[in-house]
């Protein structure tokens, strides 16, 4: 892996800005701002073809892996509860029917031998799709140095809307699709409203339509949900369900669920499978028989190990530790054993609701990254996010930043080195 | 009916020509209505208008003082009094065509008049649609307009968007990054909480928000262009989720004064 480029004078002030507004127009990228800082950079991690197929293999594999983990798990309402769930959620979920998520994200990151670590599944409600569907092609087109490499994110787009006209199948013709957002935050809304576009025709041609609206606009009524006015027959969720547990609206949904008059695209299995002692359950259980001998492999040789936060073993000393929230999101909420003091880090035990995670000394990489300064040579750390749609692989989300990746990192876009993605059989086949 | 370019052209266009008038501030141009938002024309609502409480404020500002069209320091004013917007119409060879306040017998604005700073920044937190008519004369005045209006503009919604979307086309072949610089005026979007009065109806897209701190410069950034000192205009109260970054600007040793308005 190699970062694009890393001369900063390659990057003027005018490329940027024509960059960024094309971003904006196509990818509707109009929080392109983080702290006043850009977010989006005009440049590219490469890949080398072997990782890309490495990667993608993984990302198929693990998926299939925590989607066994999950079954096995969410019939087992004590055990959710050990994993942070509410109760009354713990007993919705034991009950969901389960199904992969549409859309999905491992977080891998390359240690300084450059050995490939999964460090998180973003099941729930993964960010970074306009960057990857929109803004990538927009790097291409700008960089002449990138139209020469392969673009293996290129379908998601394309997958994205059949895995989303296959989850409607079914629903009568007049009816809707309702993407309910907290439109409140800008970066979610554009998402979703980019989302609902890049859908709705699609979907129109089932006889779906597709509404989007902000959680203010969902309202129970004696039929059903309706979402800006519209009744809905299926509804994909862009909000937190572990903010909203015990919220009006998550009542509005399980009871429309439970009535049968919503099919709810992502529910309550998407959010276990995102949980970060699903993580820890999966190392536990890495040598059991419900797993195939390629998926143990995976697991034991690219899953960080992971436990619950009162039970790593002993002779792992916290600097070498990173504890997580299990239900952290976008870096919230984690530590870095070496970061705190003993004190620190047995408040954190005590709160039982985290995972200790095996450190992994992520390998450094030299990149352009954009400043509001202008463009800057940086050496920082990069997460490449292997991005699933309905259990298949279908491209990346790679961001730049510092130890912990956070809404601060800068977003880069994912190039491989050989043309195209290597055949799905070999991916199968392969061994880890 | 808008013929010719398509709606979305339109909003392309105007959305690059606000960026490429901003200058430095291009990246602060939200771009929020000009990627959600239709429009059907008019284009263009009337013609370009300054409410007497901005050329007053801007006016106040010190290099200008003592030239033509330039308007000297009111005395008696505190920070927080309101001022009415409603004015007669602007003398003066800086006022060029336009429609603002130069009123000699008027008491004029003091909030800038302490600015010793080279350059000044504007936070106008007002309706947008009574700012934006005035940004070609305020690009005259030396000032770059940046409007950072993060409204998605749908329909039908909470915040209705027709007039600021014509505006925003109508006025981006008007601006122009500006000769001499004497700083930035951010146009706010002052409409973004609604009616505290009007309780929002479910069948209206929600397109309410609040502005977090990183839609607006770094006030380091402000200060490598000079910034030394802010100005914030609005109306009633400080808008509390203006609050962090006005303390952020502070920890950076960047002034603020503030006044509040009234407008018709």
């Amino acid at each position: 892996m190699r970062g694009l480029i890393t001369d900063p004078s390659r990057i003027s002030d005018a490329l940027y800005r024509d960059f960024v507004q094309q971003a904006q127009l196509t990818g509707w990228l109009t929080d392109h701002l983080v702290r006043g800082e850009p977010y989006l950079a005009l440049n590219a991690v490469v890949l080398e073809a072997d990782e890309n197929c490495l990667l993608a293999g993984l990302t198929e594999t693990f998926a299939v892996i925590f989607d066994r983990a999950a079954r096995a798990v969410m019939g087992n309402v004590s055990t959710l509860v050990e994993l942070g769930f509410p109760w009354p959620a713990a007993e919705l979920l034991s009950a969901e029917t389960p199904r992969l998520p549409i859309l999905g994200r491992f977080d891998f990151v390359q240690d300084r031998l450059g050995h490939w670590w999964l460090l998180e599944y973003n099941a729930d409600t993964p960010s970074g799709l306009r960057e990857a569907v929109a803004v990538e092609a927009c790097v291409q087109s700008a960089l002449p140095e990138a139209r020469e490499l392969g673009r293996p994110t290129g379908r998601l787009g394309e997958l994205l809307v059949t895995a989303f006209g296959r989850a409607t199948e079914g629903l009568a013709r007049s009816h809707a699709l309702g993407i309910v957002v907290d439109a409140a935050e800008l970066e979610d809304l554009a998402q979703m409203a980019f989302t609902a576009c890049l859908i709705a025709d699609t979907l129109g041609k089932q006889g779906v339509a597709t509404v989007l609206g902000d959680v203010d606009n969902l309202v129970a009524t004696r039929q059903g949900l309706s979402l800006v006015g519209r009744p809905i027959e299926a509804l994909y969720r862009y909000v937190a369900f572990e903010s909203a547990f015990g919220t009006p609206l998550f009542a509005a949904i399980y009871e429309a669920v439970a009535d049968g008059r919503l099919r709810l695209l992502n529910g309550l299995f998407g959010l276990l499978l995102q949980n970060k002692g699903l993580l820890a359950w999966v190392w536990r259980h890495r040598t059991d028989a419900i797993y195939s001998a390629a998926e143990r492999a995976a697991i034991e040789r690219h899953l960080a190990p992971t436990w619950p936060i009162d039970a790593y073993p002993e002779q792992a000393d916290r600097s070498s530790l990173v504890a997580k929230q299990v239900f952290g999101r976008e870096g919230e909420e984690v530590f870095f054993g070496e970061d705190l003091n003993a004190e620190a880090w047995d408040e954190v035990r005590r709160r039982r609701s985290y995972v200790a995670q095996r450190r992994v000394d992520v390998g450094e990489l030299t990149a352009v990254i954009p400043t509001w300064g202008g463009a800057e040579r940086r050496v920082g750390r990069v997460t490449v996010g292997g991005y699933v749609v309905a259990g298949k692989w279908a491209g990346y989300y790679t961001r730049f930043g510092d130890k912990i990746i956070t809404n601060r990192a800068k977003w880069l876009a994912t190039f491989v080195e050989e043309e195209g993605r290597h055949g799905e059989s070999s991916l199968g086949k392969r061994s880890y | 009916m808008i013929t010719g370019e398509t709606s979305v052209q339109h909003l392309a266009r105007a959305l690059i020509l606000w960026q490429n008038a901003a200058g430095p501030y291009w990246p602060f141009v939200n771009a929020a209505p000009f990627v959600s938002g239709h429009v059907a024309g008019p284009l263009l609502e009337g013609r370009p208008w300054v409410p007497r409480w901005l050329s007053e404020a801007v006016d106040s500002f010190p290099p200008l003082r003592g030239t033509p069209g330039g308007i000297g320091v009111q005395e008696g004013v505190q920070p927080g009094e309101c001022r009415d917007e409603a004015r007669p119409a602007p003398t003066g060879p800086l006022a060029g065509p336009f429609t603002s306040a130069a009123d000699p017998d008027c008491s004029s604005s003091a909030v800038c008049s302490a600015f010793n700073g080279e350059r000044a920044a504007f936070f106008v937190d007002v309706s947008p649609t009574r700012v934006l008519p005035a940004a070609p004369w305020l690009n005259r005045r030396g000032f770059v307009v940046v409007p950072v209006i993060q409204r998605w503009s749908v329909a039908p919604a909470v915040l209705r968007s027709e007039r600021l979307l014509a505006q925003l086309v109508g006025y981006a072949t008007r601006v122009e990054r500006p000769v001499g610089e004497r700083g930035v005026i951010f146009i706010l979007d002052g409409d973004r909480a609604g009616r505290s009065s009007v309780t929002a109806s479910p069948r209206r897209f929600d397109n309410r928000y609040e502005y977090p701190p990183c839609r607006f410069p770094a006030p380091d950034f402000l200060v490598t262009q000079g910034i030394r000192d802010v100005c914030w205009l609005f109306i009633g109260s400080f808008a509390d989720d203006l609050k962090p970054y006005r303390e952020a600007l502070a920890r950076q040793g960047i002034r603020s004064v503030e006044q509040a308005i009234c407008v018709d």
